[in-house]
């Protein structure tokens, strides 16, 4: 999973040029694909968005002792036709960052369709720190005559990779996404009074707040029932490069503590997807680990992998007709897709989005989920048994048994994981393990 | 003299300039020398007791091993085999031998010395102060890395900050040291260096341009705050320009919305000149609002109100930027001054609708009507019977008292547990002595052979279970308390005097075997307390058979505050008391003959009585809560309690351990609590105090505002819940609390934003008619003082917008006066709207 770039990322002569490594476009992996040539509406913004997910993708907010250590990693980018939209994550895996580049913000050029990931260097972010509003500059992610002219050695060593933290975390990220629900909309100056009125302290992670959305987000000492609680305010900071251009800032919570935030720019749209507890990495979630052992859903996924065609907006009806399975199965076959990284989803549009992450070998990525791992050695090792109508054993490694049954439909572990460290995390090992085993139904705690 | 015998002269005094002067005329004398060192492998092994009677060899013999390691070994040899951290402490870096050394480093060349600095440099072993005359001399490259680096900036921090142009001009790999402080991770603020730099800018030693790009570098990498500020530190030093940026106008605005305060606030007013525009000003205050400092929307406010502003920038644009600051900001002071600012220049009165000046006018939510949800917290349970003789000497029983004695058990959480196992064997004692006695021998034996004073003692009583046993151990606990007697052997829960009560007992009542039919002062309910109907049917059942007098003593403080008419249950009931120390011991002498009259005196004066609190100020041990009682017992009875149990002056800190000894006073468990703790300095006692739903007083209070206050959000939030069912439980006494705010404020350690952020939470939940009252009693006081307090303007600006809830307000005197003064501060601001809002009809 690392390809290299041709020559590092520039801007000069009024000429951003965005240098990308091995990509996925239509045409299959591609070594350095040319996804977008033209003008941006309001460069600084622009500018300003990509600083702030060089940021994150910097940042560390909130450090285990676990994690490898990873610092300046180059932002996913994808082109879909009309839009181009750019991710990271941070080091720490609690935040995800990513910028909408809108049709109104792009201002003439041809957007491509594929993904791949930019080079973002450190002499690049002094040049886009310094770009302005009425800047003309003439941007290319991918340099076509540059690919050409050095057609087989890098001119640059830097080697990019995406981490499997990443993978994971791009794979749990949608599903986190889409099942928020909105909670306020800030405009005008009280984005700026929310922004100013930040708890400040504990470091780059800042504290724990709760913040009250009838009164605009001001912090309270206790959660209520219209508060978003933040374990870590200070992972919202990287917005404070874009907060002077927000014309709304729009809040959506999670049932289990996690947030999406989107701020809405000239041209653009800036989000935040923050995970339910400071030290709770998307990467360690799983919530979608039971559809990735669904051979229905991926049955129904790879019909649909033909439709998609890194369309930005995702029709679910479009597809249901071009696919001609049920709704349903499209349903299953979108969540498939999403917990494998194929689709990414837009909270401000509430939208699936067509992305393909430039990895060879995401499947095994995917499914080398320690917990889906655990559950595959289990039933490889014939560990569950049927224990009545609705209920399994599983006898675990060191003597112990476990007992999975399943309550409304629902399977439900006796585990110590699952009764303290599950909520929004996904289903233990042990309902993995079942499901897996083909006697329970496809559904999981 | 061979050359070995050479090596010893030169070792017998440690002579190492003599040493390398000898080695470096022959180069087999090296050999030599090897030869030596390996002759005497312990000669160099750290050892303090040789250092303290041996300065010469602490001081040079690392030297000399050096020395022949350096002169013989390769780079990495050298590197791991000599100790450099011991040679680099500031002691041995004195005299001609570090030269010396180095000299003989010289003679090893650039290429041997550099390897040798490239394999110490990511160690911390690096010295700059061994390393950088070698540096200069042969012109070796700096080594990378911190350690270098960090040397650096010890021999800045040790010179005068007016000496220090004269040695960074001297050094002459000071642009790289730079460059490589500025990679390493080192930047702090103290001492600053970046600051220091311009005259080396000035001097042509730094380029300025290279200086400014690697600076402005590290603060658009988001370099930590210190870092950032000793940035701005140099920004402000070079009178940095916006030329000086690689991005002019737009890379000022990106450092003004993204960088830490201090940069930020250098960089704003270069922003901010009439010339460059409207986009500029109107991002730059749209940077400034979503900006937590007020210093910056200040500077930004002066800049608008300046009439060049107006003139230039356009009267619509100052406008702008003006709503811009003043809607985007929670101040109320700096709304209205914007407001004003606009009304200025519009000659419109509507912005002032942007101020949040004119009294709240809410909708009524019916706060005032609600009640907080009441606690939940476990309810005290009845203690069962003593157990059953089969039961009371089993094995279970044994580990009790076994722990009773020794004090490891002794405390809270079993101590009823062991007082059930002690009645038990008392009452089957009355009719089995002999074979009770035979069983607390087998059964506390191992345990009373403990080395130390106590366990002598213990033995001493294990042995001869008598009176005379009893008072040595009675005269031991007296002092062991006092902290006298220091024995490591005694478990730490008897140095309290609680526990040392608990355990005197114990032995007083092992001591009545066979006399004393059971005892008085085991408790009822699981709380600790003792009911009274309990104690006089248990002096009924005693009929006539003696008790122990420190077991009516601890019956009588359990008792809890009673009702004196009761004190007539008693008439006609006598309970003789037994000593249990010697017939001769003045104790003995003094003791009541009638603990029923005891008991009589005691109910009708009303009980145990509340406790005076008041500040004792302990030498070199700050300032303390104290305490002072007078119990309506005889001074004979009170005599058997260990010394300090009821008098704080002989007992400073022992307030730990007192809910089960007295559990009607939970304040007393706060004795031994600093007095007016700094905010977040609380005991965590205070959660338990508080859900025993027994009352308290100032110190419980202080500790509770003190977590109230605390600095860190968990701890807050953790005493705001426990707040909350004080107030459910309609427990909470504003009065009390209002006294100990009182003292607070005037010591400043009450920081009121934060208690206002407190009761916002609690009136949300639904106590604000319980805090209400405090919240007025806050403002007065505060309101009151000279010069108020910080945080007022908080408490004021909450008050108001919660005044709507409150049915016919009434506000403090305080209040009104300072809201009728003439001033601009926040609070007068407040105070006003709080009036105006308060002044507003239902």
């Amino acid at each position: 999973m690392s390809a290299t770039y041709l020559r590092r990322s520039t801007w000069a002569d009024d000429e951003l040029g965005l240098q990308t490594a091995a990509g996925v476009t239509p045409t299959g992996r591609v070594a350095h694909p040319e996804l977008f040539t033209g003008f941006l509406a309001r460069p600084d913004v622009a500018a300003a968005g990509l600083l702030a997910v060089a940021d994150v993708a910097a940042s560390r907010y909130a450090d285990a002792g676990q994690a490898q250590r990873l610092a300046n990693l180059d932002p996913v980018i994808t082109a879909s036709g009309d839009q181009l939209r750019l991710e990271s994550f941070s080091a720490c895996n609690g935040v995800q960052a990513r910028l909408d580049l809108l049709p109104d913000g792009i201002d003439s050029g041809n957007v491509a369709f594929g993904t791949t990931n930019v080079d973002v260097n450190t002499p690049l972010r002094t040049a886009l720190a310094g770009m302005g509003r009425d800047a003309l500059v003439h941007v290319a992610v991918g340099d076509e005559q540059l690919r050409i002219s050095t057609p087989e050695a890098s001119w640059s060593e830097d080697k990019v990779a995406l981490p499997q933290r990443w993978v994971r975390g791009f794979a749990e990220v949608p599903a986190v996404a889409a099942g928020t629900s909105p909670l306020v909309e800030l405009t005008g100056p009280a984005i700026a009074r929310f922004m100013a009125g930040l708890p400040r302290g504990g470091g780059l992670l800042g504290p724990r707040a709760h913040l009250e959305a009838r009164s605009g987000l001001k912090p309270v000492p206790r959660p209520t029932s219209s508060s978003i609680t933040v374990d870590g305010v200070g992972r919202l900071r990287s917005a404070a490069r874009l907060a002077r251009f927000a014309t709304a800032l729009q809040v959506r919570r999670g049932a289990h503590g996690a947030s999406v935030w989107v701020w809405q720019l000239p041209g653009a749209r800036f989000t935040l997807h923050l995970s339910a507890g400071a030290y709770k990495g998307f990467s360690g979630g799983g919530s979608l680990l039971t559809l990735l052992a669904d051979p229905a859903g991926q049955a129904s996924a790879t019909t649909l992998l033909g439709h998609l065609a890194w369309q930005p907006r995702l029709d679910r009806e479009h597809l249901r007709s071009a696919s001609g399975l049920a709704s349903a199965a499209v349903d299953a076959g979108l969540a498939w897709l999403a917990a494998s990284g194929r689709v990414g989803f837009d909270a401000a549009e509430q939208a699936w989005f067509h992305r393909e992450l430039p990895v060879t070998d995401l499947q095994q990525a995917l499914t080398d989920h320690p917990r889906l791992a655990g559950a595959h050695h289990l039933v490889e090792r014939g560990a569950v048994t049927p224990d009545g109508e609705r209920a399994w054993s599983l006898a675990g490694s060191r003597g112990d048994v476990y007992r999975v049954v399943e309550q409304d439909g629902v399977l439900v572990c006796d585990c110590a994981w699952a009764c303290e460290a599950a909520a929004g995390r996904g289903p233990c090992k042990h309902v993995l393990a079942v499901t897996l085993s083909s006697t329970a139904p496809r559904s999981a705690s | 003299m061979d050359t070995g015998g050479e090596v010893d002269a030169f070792a017998a005094s440690w002579d190492v300039e003599g040493l390398i002067a000898w080695m470096r005329e022959d180069p087999q004398r090296v050999q030599a020398a090897i030869a030596w060192l390996a002759a005497h492998p312990g000669e160099f092994t750290l050892d303090f007791e040789r250092a303290n009677t041996d300065r010469d060899w602490w001081y040079r013999a690392p030297w000399f091993e050096a020395a022949v390691v350096l002169a013989s070994a390769t780079p990495a040899v050298a590197a791991r085999s000599v100790a450099w951290d011991r040679l680099q402490t500031w002691e041995k870096m004195v005299g001609s031998i570090p030269s010396t050394v180095r000299d003989l480093l010289g003679l090893r060349g650039r290429q041997w010395c550099t390897q040798l600095m490239t394999r110490l440099a990511p160690t911390w072993t690096l010295s700059y102060e061994m390393f950088s005359p070698l540096v200069r001399d042969l012109e070796l490259e700096v080594p990378e890395g911190n350690a270098y680096v960090w040397g650096w900036l010890a021999a800045l921090s040790t010179t005068p900050r007016d000496q220090w142009l004269e040695l960074v001009l001297s050094e002459p790999a000071t642009p790289k040291l730079v460059e490589n402080y500025l990679a390493s991770d080192l930047m702090r603020s103290n001492p600053p260096v970046l600051p220091a730099l311009p005259p080396l800018v000035a001097a042509g030693v730094l380029e300025r341009a290279w200086l400014l790009g690697r600076c402005l570098e590290l603060v658009m990498g988001g370099a930590r705050p210190a870092a950032q500020r000793e940035v701005a530190g140099l920004l402000l030093a070079l009178e940095v320009t916006l030329g000086d940026l690689p991005g002019g106008v737009s890379y000022a605005q990106t450092l003004l919305a993204a960088a830490h305060g201090s940069v930020a606030a250098v960089i704003l007013p270069l922003l901010l000149q009439p010339g460059h525009g409207r986009d500029v000003v109107l991002e730059a205050a749209a940077s400034v609002a979503a900006r937590p400092e007020k210093g910056m929307k200040q500077t930004l406010l002066r800049f608008l109100k300046q009439p060049v502003s107006g003139d230039t920038l356009g009267r619509g644009v100052v406008v702008e930027a003006a709503t811009l600051l003043g809607e985007g900001s929670d101040d109320a002071r700096l709304a209205t001054q914007c407001a004003a600012l606009v009304t200025k220049l519009t000659g419109s009165r509507d912005h002032d609708a942007a101020a949040p000046s004119g009294p709240t006018t809410q909708p009524r939510l019916g706060l005032w009507w609600m009640t907080p949800p009441a606690p939940s917290g476990p309810v005290p349970q009845p203690v069962p019977a003593p157990a059953p003789y089969s039961d009371a000497m089993g094995p279970t029983m044994a580990t009790e008292l076994r722990d009773g004695l020794t004090g490891t058990r002794g405390r809270e959480r079993h101590q009823i547990d062991v007082e059930r196992a002690v009645d038990g064997l008392v009452r089957v004692g009355l009719t089995h002595p002999q074979a009770v006695r035979v069983w607390v021998e087998k059964a506390v034996g191992s345990c009373v052979r403990r080395p130390g004073a106590m366990g002598q003692a213990l033995a001493a009583w294990h042995h001869a279970p008598g009176p005379d046993g009893y008072a040595a151990l009675w005269e031991l606990v007296g002092t062991l308390v006092s902290y006298d007697v220091w024995d490591p052997a005694l478990p730490w829960a008897l140095r309290e005097v609680a526990a040392s009560m608990h355990l005197l007992r114990t032995l007083e009542a092992l001591g009545g075997l066979g006399e004393v039919p059971a005892l008085l002062a085991t408790p009822t309910r699981t709380d600790y307390t003792l009911d009274l109907d309990a104690l006089i049917d248990r002096v009924r059942t005693f009929d006539g058979r003696p008790a122990g007098p420190l077991d009516l003593l601890q019956a009588l403080l359990r008792l809890g505050p009673v009702e004196p008419t009761r004190a007539g249950d008693l008439v006609g009931l006598t309970l003789p008391l037994r000593s249990p120390l010697p017939a001769t011991h003045p104790l003995t002498r003094t003791m009541p003959t009638d603990g029923a009259e005891v008991i009589r005196g005691w109910v009708a004066a009303g009980g145990l009585p509340q406790v005076t609190w008041a500040p004792v100020t302990v030498p070199h041990n700050g300032t303390w809560w104290g305490w002072q009682v007078e119990l309506p017992a005889p001074a004979g009875l009170l005599a058997f309690a260990p010394p300090g149990l009821l008098d704080a002056a002989e007992n400073p800190f022992a307030g730990e351990g007192y809910a089960p000894l007295v559990p009607a006073w939970p304040d007393v468990s706060c004795f031994g609590r600093y007095y007016l703790p700094p905010p977040g300095r609380h005991s965590q006692d205070v959660d338990r105090i508080v859900r025993s739903r027994r009352p308290f007083g100032l110190p419980v209070y202080d500790q509770l505002l003190s977590a109230l206050v605390a600095p860190r959000d968990r701890d807050r939030d953790w005493a705001i819940e426990l707040w909350l069912d004080l107030l459910g439980d309609d427990r909470f006494d504003a009065e009390t609390c209002a006294e100990v705010a009182r003292l607070r404020m005037d010591a400043a350690v009450l920081p009121l934003a934060r208690l206002t952020r407190a009761l916002e939470a609690a009136a949300s939940a639904g106590a604000l008619s319980r805090v209400w009252p405090f919240a007025l009693r806050l403002a007065e006081h505060a309101c009151t003082a000279e010069r108020v307090p910080p945080g007022t303007a908080d408490l004021l600006r909450w008050m108001a917008d919660i005044v709507p809830e409150v049915p016919a307000p009434v506000m403090p005197s305080a209040v009104t006066a300072l809201a009728a003064r003439a001033g601009s501060t926040k609070a007068h601001h407040e105070a006003k709207r709080l009036v105006a809002a308060a002044l507003v009809p239902a």
